[in-house]
Order: structure tokens, then sequence, then C-alpha cells
């Protein structure tokens, strides 16, 4: 028995030792570290993450370059009607799906079509603006848009900014129907065929996804409006499930690039001379909501009060280790016609004191704050935080942490006490962000919980979205935000920004604020 | 009662408790307020897109009608779709839960291997200096917590020393082998392929260390009480009376007689294994099923809260059943019935 065991261990030290296969030094890869797989139908994706593996690998009529001008991609040129009804688009020739088949208007008619029969595409206004006739082949290179609603922005504001947009394949998608998946929903969640500067190669789940360069690219090496053939001959998405591990990996090399680690990383990574840290302008408010037509919140005093007792620098500095931006309003940063001047609470004990004294509250209450780890780890830290800012004014606060389909019933029932809550505007447009916070009192999910009913607030959100004149419609926008700032409907805390970490051999680094990094662009030593 | 009598038996008592734990779970998760739905299609979805999802999945029904609807769907191989991935649960299944049988497997046999062999010399070599290292030896490992001594051992063995890799089942630059049973390990033996079980062996050896040395105890303290417990026996004492070495005594009389208990405890080490792998797939990003099944939970995704329970139900009856034939084949005094 002992000799069987020897002979074994010798054996497999043997193995090992004779170590693992080599690394094709011929081929240059770009590996990115993520920590989940995520679904790449852009029919039915509906969140940043999914948009950034969509992004590579498909294309769109309409992009931002990288100084955030409207550009031409798959369209070359178009027409939009003066009751911005009818859109009509020119497409480009010679563009070549990945599986050789050639890019025309049915391909477009296609895509579109699919989206709307699949009704999932939660993103964008498709859904609301256009039907199943919506889309005319005029000829092979030209197609027509008959939306059913006019929408003067849906270029500046939605098409050119959400990769749910992308144009794939009909022989290749036709190929993988089935009698009860009749637009191959099962096989595009984790398979494409778009035509954009990489190609899916292979997709382990969990594990990692291969790319690799697409050397027919139509934009070639010089590139269009910002997309070009790839540097790299490969991309992988590394799969990590723990911060720690995805910059123990970024150090010691075996990762170039890694988003997504917890702040504490990020700022031991800022101290290592080979890592290189990128951040992108803030997209992400962080806030706090309640429900203002029940007591307590339905004083304006007792919300004024809460506004002035946060220390949001200090929010920023211990919470967020630095990574954020004070906030102003609930429109974000990265958003048009955002106002950096108008009137933001800020750190003031005496005043939210004061506040409480003359609100109907002046000895305090107890209430419940609400979160959700599972969607900003930070929260954790934060609701302590808060908890600690709101007792110094007699406001005595219960943290509960819950999962987040469970809070949002909670608080689509009302009088929930506070949610701490974040919101993810990833298209540069204030109907994103204040165009979502005031359009409604509530909705029946949950995600907007404020049941603020102001009917002014609701009109001018309606007209502010088809409003053709943009300074208008952004004028508007923030208006409203400035109405609802002055009652303290919302209590933003800070922006979050968003970060990368690479190694420092890593080159041509560009990550516009309203798309996704761009893979083709980067270039590695 | 021969043996297959007794396997069939045993297979078709399987299935009330099958049915069972399905319709526990099923009536619980529901019971959980929240609504999946909200959380799958994202905020920006409209109301009509959410009723016709609700529609789609079946969601509008009584309960007793989706579940019994599920259960036809089981019968055709269909685990359903989940609201979380998109894709379906089976596939979803098939993709991690490999994983973490491999991992698990890995860890019995690390926990079993060391855990008789130091539970023997701790019960041959009883209160003398050996004994007392081992006890804290065992005592270590199921103090410490997994994602601390797993992390701790990466940063060792990969950060400071690099020998071994950092986390993954396999390199980024190598391909896995051809799936057949899902186990690297095996199929890359299965199909030759020499390269891909190199890369996996590599990458099995922390985390399965890691996960095996938090349960050694569990073994190697059931065997030196179940050892100490025959070595007291009169027919040791003949047996050693007759001239036969320490060695051959353990061999040949002591261990066999010795090893009921373990087996059980065995039995409820691969569930505790299984419980444990989630934190060991976080530390070393091994794409197991413990990550999916959390995931699902929060998300309340319903179907794959169903898949993942059913599996993990079927493979604790089936390491159950196992556990029993085992008894059978090491004393042959038990009988089947």
């Amino acid at each position: 028995m002992k000799k069987v065991l020897s002979i074994m261990f010798v054996g497999i030290f043997l193995i090992l030792l004779f170590g693992i296969s080599n690394i094709n030094a011929e081929e240059k890869t770009l590996v990115f570290g993520r920590v989940s797989d995520y679904i790449m139908d852009p029919a039915v994706a509906g969140d940043d993450e999914s948009f950034l593996t969509i992004f590579t690998v498909y294309d769109q009529l309409v992009t931002r370059d990288n100084d955030l001008n409207i550009k031409p991609l798959l369209a070359s040129s178009w027409e939009v009607s003066e009751d911005y009804k009818t859109y009509t688009f020119h497409l480009q020739k010679g563009v070549k799906f990945h599986d050789g088949t050639p890019f025309n208007a049915e391909a477009v008619k296609f895509s579109f079509d699919r989206m709307t029969n699949l009704g999932k595409v939660a993103t964008g206004a498709w859904m609301t603006i256009a039907d199943k006739n919506s889309v005319e082949v005029v000829d092979e290179y030209t197609v027509r848009f008959h939306l059913t609603n006019p929408y003067p922005t849906w270029i500046p504001a939605d098409l050119s900014i959400n990769p749910a947009y992308s144009i794939m394949s009909p022989t290749y998608v036709k190929k993988h129907i089935t009698s009860d998946d009749p637009y191959a929903e099962k096989w595009m969640a984790y398979n494409e065929c778009g035509t954009g500067p990489f190609k899916l190669v292979s997709w382990i789940k969990g594990q990692k996804i291969v790319f690799e360069k697409n050397k027919d690219y139509f934009g070639g090496d010089e590139g269009i409006s910002g997309r070009c053939t790839p540097h790299v001959d490969k991309l992988i998405f590394q799969i990590f499930k723990d911060s720690s591990t995805g910059r123990l990996w970024l150090e010691k090399g075996d990762i170039d690039l890694v988003d997504k680690l917890s702040n504490d990383d990020f700022v031991a990574l800022e101290k290592n001379s080979n890592i290189k840290i990128y951040e992108k302008m803030p997209q992400k408010i962080v806030y706090l909501t309640f429900d203002v037509s029940k007591p307590p919140f339905n004083d304006e005093n007792v919300r004024k009060a809460m506004a002035y007792a946060i220390n949001y620098q200090e929010l920023i500095d211990y919470v967020e280790r630095g990574h954020a931006e004070l906030p102003h309003g609930m429109i974000s940063k990265v958003c048009f016609g955002y106002n950096q001047e108008r009137f933001q609470y800020s750190y003031d004990l005496e005043k939210a004191k004061e506040f409480m004294a003359k609100s109907n509250y002046p000895d305090g209450f107890t209430t419940k704050l609400l979160f959700s780890p599972d969607r900003r780890v930070t929260f954790q830290t934060g609701a302590v935080y808060i908890q600690d800012y709101l007792k110094k004014i007699g406001i005595n606060v219960l943290p509960e942490s819950l999962a987040f389909p469970t809070q949002l019933d909670i608080c689509s029932k009302g009088d929930y006490g506070i949610a701490l809550r974040d919101w993810t505007s990833f298209k540069p447009d204030p109907e994103e962000t204040a165009g979502w916070f005031y359009n409604q009192a509530r909705d029946n999910t949950g995600w907007v919980c404020s049941f603020w009913d102001n009917k002014e607030a609701i009109n001018n959100m309606d007209v502010a979205r088809t409003l053709p004149d943009l300074p208008e419609r952004y004028k508007l926008y923030d208006e409203t935000d400035e109405l609802g700032i002055s009652k303290a409907i919302y209590v933003p805390l800070y922006q979050a920004a968003n970060l990368v970490a690479a190694r420092d051999n890593i080159k041509n680094f560009i990550w516009p604020s309203c798309l996704f990094i761009r893979f083709d662009a980067i270039e590695k030593d | 009662m021969k043996i297959w009598q007794y396997l069939l038996k045993r297979i078709v008592s399987l299935i009330p408790v099958l049915i069972g734990v399905t319709m526990l779970t099923f009536f619980l998760s529901h019971v959980i307020p929240g609504d999946p739905i909200t959380l799958a299609l994202g905020p920006r979805a409209t109301e009509e897109q959410r009723i016709s999802f609700h529609e789609k999945m079946g969601m509008d029904k009584p309960l007793i009608v989706q579940y019994g609807i599920y259960l036809n769907k089981i019968l055709h191989k269909d685990l359903g779709v989940s609201i979380r991935t998109k894709g379906a649960v089976l596939e979803d299944l098939l993709a991690y839960f490999p994983a973490t049988i491999e991992l698990t497997i890995g860890a019995m046999i690390v926990c079993i291997f060391f855990g008789i062999y130091l539970g023997i010399i701790s019960a041959v070599r009883k209160d003398q200096p050996i004994d007392h290292a081992v006890r804290i030896f065992s005592l270590l490992g199921v103090s410490m917590p997994i994602f601390w001594l797993g992390f701790m051992l990466l940063i060792l063995f990969y950060g400071i020393f690099p020998i071994l890799p950092g986390g993954g089942r396999s390199s980024p630059f190598v391909a896995s082998p051809t799936p057949i049973t899902r186990l690297y390990l095996l199929d890359s033996i299965l199909t030759g392929n020499w390269v891909a079980f190199k890369d996996s062996l590599y990458h099995l050896i922390l985390p399965t260390l890691t996960l095996g040395f938090c349960y050694i105890a569990l073994i190697s303290r059931m065997t030196r009480s179940s050892m100490l417990e025959v070595l007291h026996q009169n027919y040791i004492q003949t047996a050693k009376t007759k001239g036969l070495s320490e060695k051959a005594v353990i061999r040949y009389h002591a261990l066999r007689n010795s090893l009921i208990p373990v087996v059980t405890t065995a039995g409820m080490l691969f569930g505790e294994l299984m419980s444990g792998t989630i934190l060991t797939e976080i530390t070393f990003s091994w794409p197991g099923i413990g990550l999916y099944a959390q995931q699902s939970i929060m998300y309340l995704d319903y179907n794959a809260i169903m898949g993942f329970v059913l599996v993990v139900a079927f493979i604790y009856a089936i390491v159950n059943l196992a556990i029993d034939m085992l008894y059978v084949i090491i004393d042959p005094r038990i009988k089947l019935h």
C-alpha cells in the first residue's frame, strides 16, 4: 500500500514539475478580469455589464466618438422628419457579419423587429415608440423608421449610446430558431453574430470568455468614429469571484485589467508602481428615498433636517475611499445639461437641528433604514454612518439588510422608512435621472418610491421628454430637479465613480463617459 | 434480501423524498416577499412588459397549478428557464455542478486519506506527543475560516512563491478537456489530454487542500475513538499474543472493524463539504454551483432554486445509499432489509 502511494505521489510530482503548458507567445492577448459573465443578447440584456460585452462584438447604427460627438457607424448618414416620427438611415456598404453574410437593411429590420417581438428590451425607449410595423426596408442600403410617437431626442439620448440597438446577422439567428424558441433567445444569450471588432470564440460559464480579433472589421486600422480593428489578437474575460483574488491576479500580471474591485483594493493598488488606475466620470448616484406622502417624511422640515445632517465628504472619504464626488441634485455629472451652480445641501449640523426643532417631531422618532448589500457592497458601511448622522438630530434609525427583490416589494407598498439606493444613468441624458425620479409618484415595482405626487413635476417630465430644443429640454429637467431638491424629496449622498485598474504595459486605454471600454483601441507592450 | 432488490427499493423510495423536498422548497421560496421579474427586467421595463413576462413564466397561475406544471416539466427533462441568467436551468446546472462535485470529491479524498491516517496514528500512540500534535492540527483545521485559510495559501503559493495558479479551474490559455463527465481530471484522462490533466490538477490542489483541511478533524477524531474501542477488544489481544506485528494487527483486524462509524461520518462529511464549497469557490474563483445557488436565492430565481435543491437532494440520497452499501461490504454481519 505504502509503495503504491509513494509511486503515485512521485508520479504526480514529476508531472507537476514539468509544468503546465506554454502560453502561445506569438499571439498578443489581453486578459480582463470580471466578477461574472453576463448574457450578450442585446434584445434582452438590461444591465451595464452585459452592455460592455455587447459593445465589444456588436455595432450600432449611430455612435459617439471619444469626444462624445454623435457620429455614424453602421449608418453613414441619416435624415429626421420635422415631426420627429420618421428617421431614415443610409447604411454602410460592404460590411460583413462575423459569419460572412452581408450587413444590409434587411438585417437592421430583422434586429429591430426581433427586439419588438421578444418584448424584453427594457432599456431605452424602443418599446414605447415603435411597433411591429415601424421598420421599413426602402432598398438594400436604406432603412426607414416610422415611430408611433414623436421622439426628438432618439438619436442623442438613446440610439447613439445604447447597445440594445445592436445589429445581428439574420442568417445566423434563424439557424438557431426552434419551435419553442422562435427568436433563438436561449442561443443568443451566449452566442453572437455581430459586425464588431471582436468575435466570440468560446465561453466556459463561470470561468472565461474568449474573443478573437475581427481581422475584417470595417473600421479598419484607421478606425471609424473611434472604433477600429483591434491591436491585440485575443481578448479574454477571466472570471474571478472575490475582490482580493482579482487584485492578486492583477499584481502578478495574470490579468491585464480589472474592474469592480472593492474600494480598499483600488486604494491599495494605487500605491503599486506597476498599476495604473483609470476613473470614469461618475454615473451612479447613491441617495436616500422615503415616502413623502405619509408621516414622518411628509414633513418638509424633517427632510431638510436629514439633508443637512449628512456629512457628505466623510461618506466620500471613508465609505467610498475618495472615489466619489459630492452630489448635485438627482442629475448625475455625466448627463448633458448638468448644472454645477445650483443650490445643494451641505453638512451643517446646527441647521439640521434647527429644522428638526421646527418640525412636528422636535424630539425625533424611530424609523428603519433599508439597504441591499448585493446592490452595492459599500451600503453595509454607509448604513452605519447614516445611522450615526441621523442619531445626532434625534432620528433613531434601525438598519435592515434585505435582498433587493424583497426591498423593492416592501418599498412599493409605501411607508417603509428610509431606503438607501443607487441609480446608474448609463445614458448621458437627464431623462435617465431627473426624468426617472420625478416623472411619477411611484411605480408598482418599488424602483420609484418617493410617492411625490406633484402635478407640475410630473407634467414637466412628460413635456421635456419630447421637447426638440435640447437646451430648453435640459433646462426643464434642471428646474424640476431644483424644485425637488428644494423640498428635499430625495437626499442624494454622492456620485460614485467607476474604476478600472490596469498594468502599466497597457496603453491607449479609452473609456468614454457614456460608452464602454474600447478594447479595440488598447495596445499592449 | 438480494443487493439488487435492496437497490431497487431504495431508488423507488427516493421519489417521495424528492417530491417532498421540492414541494417544501417551492412553497417556501414563493412565500418570501419580492418579485423576481422586477429585477430581471430592470427598472425601465413597461407595465405591459412585466405582465407579459409574468404570463410567459406562468407566474399568473395559482401556486398549486404552478407546482403541478413544474413537476410535469421535470418528467420531460425541463427544469425551466432561469429568470436571472435567461438560460435553461438544466444547462446552468450542467455548467456549474460538475465543478463543485470535483472539488467535493477531491476534498473528500484529502479528508479521508489524511483523516484516517492521522486517526490511526493518534489511536495507536494514544496520549503520546504525536497524539497531541494531531489533535492540535485537526482542531486548527476545524477552527480556521475556510476563506481565510484559502487566501493565506493563495498568497503563499501564488503571490509570494509562484508555484501554483491563483484560482479558476483552468488557465486562460488552456482549453478545457472535451466534456464527457465534465469532471476535468477524469475527462482529460479519458481523452488522453495530458496538457489539460496537468493544468486541472494544478488548479485543483489548493482548493481541495483548503476545503479538506478544514474538515479533517471530523474523520480523524472519529477514527481515533473508534479505533481505540476496537484496540481494547479481546481478539486484538489474541492477535498480538499470536505474534502479529502492530502494523499487521491494525491492517488486518483493527481498521476494518473500526471503519463503520467512520463511514457514517464520511457520509455526513459529504454534506458538510458541499455546503462549505461556496466559500472555497469564492476564494479560488472556482466556477461551482455555490455562488449560482446563492445568487438565485438573492434574486428569487425560483426555477434555479428548485433545480439546485433537486440536484442536491438527489446527490444526498445517492451518497446515503452508497454509504449503506459500504456498510455491507465492510461488515459482512450487516444484512440488508
